[in-house]
């Protein structure tokens, strides 16, 4: 079975976080580039890892460990930083996502791609496309511009921002 | 290509209709002023020749009908009711849906324009002859009458040619008039040398003899009239032109005459050769340019300052000297006079005048102030929600207003000043007021405050601004549902601007909004806190102190300093932001103006003046609290732009909320420490501790 959203053999990104290894559309990927200095916006939460400069605009980045209910990401020196292009509420919209290593760019056609499992993987099912399939290894195929929509943004926010307030007043 | 001119006539249309309804609205005030009939009568002209010439012909033929009861205004044949004025507004809005109709944005509606048509016909008396070719001239069209001799002084102005016009084609037209006999009078050309080929510097003197009155000669100049000098009188008798000439020409008078004209002359160039329309975009991008422009000098004379070259260091400086002059330059071309946005508003309190049947004066004050066109842009909604909530709620009505011993006209102001780096606009009326028990007992009503909770009067005030909070007793059309003030607020936000309210209960009410000059690039200073860099608007710094070890020492705990004999409560940066580094030896107190006061911000070091182009931090962290924005050192790191006010505000609210959280437990507990009475800092302390 496929997944019907996708219908022709596409080329994604991969990359790892921990030992999953995950993929992105690469028409949504900008560019990729070595870990920089991110400086870091106070009081906001932990997965919002702060914004850098890239060529004289200044992008966010966020820890997407951190979204995937992982530990923080910690700096090595294959971490890098992927720039995505994505629509937020129909707005286009730059940012950076933390990625333990790049792996490549690969094929992959839509009949080795499986609707995401309602159980059994540990990111919310909601934020992945398809389960894609190469050799033996699972590749999970975000759908980012979910993962960053306003809604869970929001939700974000509501349980991460509380988190100071209640450690000030502990 | 046709579309771009027809967009540009679009524009230019639109342009135009503001002027027609701003002269309508001034006719309003003063009936019997000839000039500004003339001036609405122009408008409509423009309209009508050059919407026939690029292909709308609905447009032309309205404007035509409309133009010409303006003619009869204009010969004095009609006199400028109240009735002709609200109509002819309405014949204006419906150019404007015809124009909008025509670049696809809704349906115009024919039957209206027939309907305002009529209607103007009636008020004119007489039916409005419709034409078949909208774009010939009125004057032709004038009673025809005896043939009279008349007496035509032109001289154009220097800059006529450069504008396009071409004095034949005026001779051919006003030999349509009549028999026409013309003398050129060349004294005013200079020597050989001295001779400038793009300006005009011939006279005439014309003898036309017609049957068209003295209106349909003038019409005939229409477009260049601001900027020449022209005099039509009758030719005094039968008298030859050779003879009349030389006297009319005489040098005594010339001079005098430039000298009258000059003024005008002078005036038509300002306005008018010496402006080009520019699209915002260009603009835009001019000064994104411009802001990367001053990020990479930036990081030039951080270069340089590394490098021990002269050479390299006087091409630094004198880059830098270039940057900020660009700078200045390209900002100010975005600046706009705030005139037009303000102007706008007559015709939203004449209507709601009449729709409320109140009379509203409205004075406006500074419209010449300068403000970032995104500014400007931004403003018109919070305006709006301002004046209509002022017209509903704050204006009585005339028998109310006699009653308590006012005039029964009622004032709106609409002010403009400037204030250091920022602009106050503020919208005040003499009405009724705004009554704080009555906003006091909403507010504990809908939950927003204890019952017992001291506020200040302007505190109590500023909680108008919440969202859904109205003390209107019923919803109207124009107002009291609650969403106005909360829609000023967030746009004023947006801006980066805030709102102060006054009110004095039966004598008025006054919203003052406080917004920066632009959002572009700001004057900043950079300040260091461990590894992290900061940037404070230089608008809101007030001075800078040294915080010693023994300053430390002596407020015995509390976060307090003394500048200058004011007590000044601080912040320490590193510890509210939860920067970690090795204590520094030697701190520094930023003492910052914010809305509530005076306070110190600790950083470690302040490093000067910077110039800061403000990037966007993008939409995923808009909300992030205390920060505006963020921009881009010299070295390519990034520094964050601090928002004073929202630092302080958010320690206060951070303080408040503990206390809050804080009280059950300390009831639980009664055999407590005695509470300190100044629990204030006291609490201001323990955040500090726990926070590390």
């Amino acid at each position: 079975m496929s997944v019907t959203e996708i219908t022709e053999t596409r080329q994604y990104l991969t990359f790892r976080l921990g030992d999953e290894v995950f993929a992105i559309d690469v028409a949504k990927v900008r560019e990729v580039l070595d870990f920089t200095t991110i400086t870091k916006i106070p009081r906001t939460p932990d997965f919002m890892s702060g914004v850098i400069n890239l060529r004289g605009n200044v992008v966010p980045v966020v820890d997407l460990r951190l979204c995937f209910e992982m530990s923080k990401t910690e700096k090595t020196v294959n971490t890098c930083i992927v720039v995505v292009e994505m629509l937020v509420d129909g707005e286009s919209n730059v940012m950076g996502a933390l990625a333990d290593s790049v792996e490549e760019v690969i094929d992959l056609e839509p009949e080795h791609i499986q609707p995401p499992p309602r159980i059994g993987v540990k990111i919310r099912t909601d934020f992945i496309k398809g389960m894609g399939k190469r050799d033996t290894q699972l590749i999970m195929i975000l759908d980012i511009d979910r993962v960053f929509s306003t809604e869970e943004w929001s939700a974000f926010h509501g349980s991460e921002s509380a988190k100071p307030l209640a450690e000030l007043s502990a | 290509m046709i579309d771009r001119f027809k967009e540009g006539f679009q524009e230019e249309a639109r342009e135009l209709l503001g002027e027609l309804e701003a002269a309508l609205l001034e006719l309003d005030q003063k009936r019997d002023a000839p000039e500004i009939v003339g001036r609405a009568f122009r408008a409509l002209h423009t309209i009508k020749g050059s919407g026939a010439m690029f292909g709308f012909d609905d447009v032309a033929a309205f404007a035509h009908n409309f133009e010409a009861v303006f003619d009869r205004l204009r010969k004095g044949e009609l006199a400028a009711t109240t009735d002709l004025i609200n109509l002819s507004l309405a014949a204006g809005d419906q150019i404007k849906t015809m124009l909008d109709a025509a670049s696809g944005r809704g349906p115009a509606d024919p039957a209206r324009a027939a309907q305002i048509l009529a209607g103007l016909e009636g008020l004119a008396g007489s039916p409005i002859a419709p034409s078949s070719s909208p774009g010939a001239h009125a004057g032709a069209s004038a009673a025809p009458g005896a043939v009279v001799a008349w007496r035509i002084h032109f001289r154009p102005g220097p800059d006529v040619i450069l504008n396009g016009t071409n004095p034949l084609l005026l001779f051919r037209e006003l030999r349509e008039l009549g028999p026409l006999e013309v003398q050129l009078d060349a004294s005013h050309v200079p020597p050989l040398g001295e001779i400038d080929p793009e300006r005009c510097y011939l006279a005439w003197s014309l003898l036309l003899r017609t049957a068209a009155g003295r209106v349909a000669i003038r019409d005939v100049f229409i477009f260049i009239e601001d900027e020449c000098e022209i005099r039509v009188e009758p030719a005094s008798g039968e008298l030859p032109a050779a003879a009349v000439l030389p006297a009319s020409l005489a040098p005594a008078q010339l001079p005098k005459a430039a000298r009258d004209s000059g003024g005008m002359a002078a005036a038509g160039a300002a306005g008018v050769a010496s402006s080009i329309r520019v699209s915002a975009e260009k603009l835009d991008q001019l000064v994104n340019l411009v802001g990367e422009l001053v990020t990479v000098q930036a990081r030039l004379s951080a270069v340089s300052a590394r490098r021990d070259d002269p050479d390299i260091q006087s091409i630094s400086e004198e880059i830098d000297r270039l940057t900020s002059e660009l700078r200045e330059n390209s900002m100010s071309i975005r600046m706009l006079p705030l005139r037009n946005t303000f102007e706008r508003f007559r015709r939203l309190v004449h209507d709601l005048g009449m729709e409320l049947h109140k009379q509203v004066d409205l004075v406006i004050e500074g419209a010449s102030t300068e403000l970032d066109k995104t500014v400007i842009d931004q403003l018109n909604d919070p305006l709006v929600h301002l004046i209509r909530n002022s017209m509903d709620h704050g204006i009585e009505t005339p028998e109310a207003r006699r009653a308590a011993g006012k005039p029964a006209t009622a004032t709106i102001r609409l002010c403009a000043q400037h204030s250091g780096a920022q602009v106050l606009i503020r919208v005040s009326d003499d009405g009724r007021g705004l009554d704080a028990a009555a906003v006091r007992a909403r507010a504990v009503e809908q939950g927003l405050i204890d019952p017992s909770a001291q506020l200040s009067e302007s505190a109590l005030f500023s909680l108008i601004l919440a969202p859904g909070f109205s003390t209107a007793k019923k919803v109207t059309d124009v107002s009291g549902r609650g969403v106005g003030m909360d829609v000023v607020r967030r746009s004023v936000e947006t801006l980066r601007g805030s709102i102060e309210i006054s009110s004095q209960p039966g004598a008025g009410f006054s919203v003052t909004l406080r917004l920066p000059l632009t959002l572009a690039i700001i004057d900043g200073l950079l300040v260091r806190v461990g590894e992290a860099y900061f940037v404070l608007p230089l608008a809101h710094s007030l001075e800078c102190v040294e915080l010693t070890r023994q300053d430390i020492h002596d407020s015995h705990g509390n976060h307090l300093a003394n500048v200058r004999g004011e007590t000044i409560p601080y912040i320490r940066l590193s510890e509210h932001f939860v920067i970690e580094r090795p204590p520094p030896e030697h701190e520094q107190i930023m003492v910052v103006d914010t809305e509530e006061g005076h306070y110190g911000l600790v950083v470690d070091e302040v490093l000067g003046n910077h110039q800061t182009v403000i990037k966007n931090l993008g939409r995923l962290f808009r909300d992030v609290p205390m920060v505006s924005g963020a921009t881009i050192l010299g070295n390519g790191t990034v520094a964050l732009i601090l928002d004073p006010h929202r630092v302080v505000h958010n320690v206060v609210q951070l303080i408040s909320e503990r206390r809050r959280s804080d009280k059950p437990r300390r009831q639980a507990r009664p055999a407590g420490p005695p509470v300190n009475h100044d629990q204030f800092k006291q609490r201001k302390n323990s955040i500090d501790v726990t926070e590390r």
